[in-house]
């Protein structure tokens, strides 16, 4: 079954990106494992018939946030500088909370019914009617909201202007 | 066919190892990108479980869910953009990106 195959290589493309996101001591390796498991979801929404959803989970998250994240690493690391420790302090809470989360979330989803209906493609024209139909105001506040985030991060990045010149 | 709840178990997996990340890493971009995992598991519970009402025109099923994914996305993006922000502009007064430091709230 080629579907199964594929499935299984994408989900383990996108689990070992995320384990290398997580653990890896270099911060560069681990946003290029963050840019594998992006792309692996990116995989996984093709499997599900999402195409337009896929074209944009690699442009916008591969392609916008992992090279922004690969930017900041790249600004913040400081080459030959001893890394300190990787994880804090809190490593056996965070494992108790990570495991119980998604292991109640897998156990309420394998108590539920499965439906085996092979997925229809959605066109992106249905998409787009949504957009402008349905959620129009939505839609405009969103814009609103990268607009402000936009000025907001300039602001903050810049600085107070002392070091103005 | 793989139904919805495969892709779901996935997404799962993918949400702990953000929770983890998020909770246990010290450098401050390493708990974005954790985050970054947790946003994209959500967006693909979005479209396996819209997969369970089929697509039609109208804010219903499939779509609604794709729809969802996608303002999901925009909203990780400027989050995305405000956090590296307020990290270089720590960075700057404190020359560090060790969450450890960022303690100059409390005294």
């Amino acid at each position: 079954m080629p579907v199964e195959v594929a499935f299984g290589v994408l989900s383990l493309f996108t689990l070992a990106g995320g384990v290398i996101a997580v653990g890896s001591r270099n911060m560069f390796r681990a946003a290029l494992g963050l840019m594998l498991s992006l792309i692996g979801v990116a995989g996984l929404f093709l499997l599900q018939n999402a195409q337009f959803l896929a074209a944009v989970q690699v442009l916008i998250f591969a392609g916008g946030i992992a090279v922004l994240i690969v930017y900041a690493v790249a600004l913040l690391e400081k080459p030959g500088e001893p890394l300190e420790a990787v994880f804090g302090k809190l490593v056996p809470v965070a494992a108790l909370t990570g495991a119980v989360v998604s292991g109640m979330v897998i156990a309420g989803i394998l108590k539920a019914a499965e439906s085996s209906s092979p997925p229809a493609a959605v066109p992106a024209r249905f998409i787009g009617q949504v957009f402008l139909n349905h959620l129009l105001v939505p839609f405009e506040a969103l814009s609103l909201l990268l607009l402000s985030a936009l000025v907001g991060a300039l602001l903050v990045a810049r600085g107070s202007g002392e070091d103005k010149h | 066919m793989l139904g919805p709840m495969a892709y779901a178990v996935v997404a799962a997996l993918l949400f702990g190892l953000g929770i983890f990340g998020a909770l246990a890493r010290r450098h401050a971009v390493a708990v974005l990108i954790s985050i970054e995992l947790m946003l994209t598991a959500v967006a693909l519970n979005f479209v396996s479980f819209s997969r369970l009402h089929p697509a039609q025109e109208g804010l219903t099923g499939q779509v609604a869910g794709q729809a969802f994914a996608i303002f999901l996305i925009a909203v990780a993006a400027a989050e995305t953009i405000v956090a590296l922000a307020l990290v270089f502009s720590l960075y700057r007064s404190l020359k560090t990106a060790s969450l450890d430091r960022f303690s100059i709230l409390k005294w």
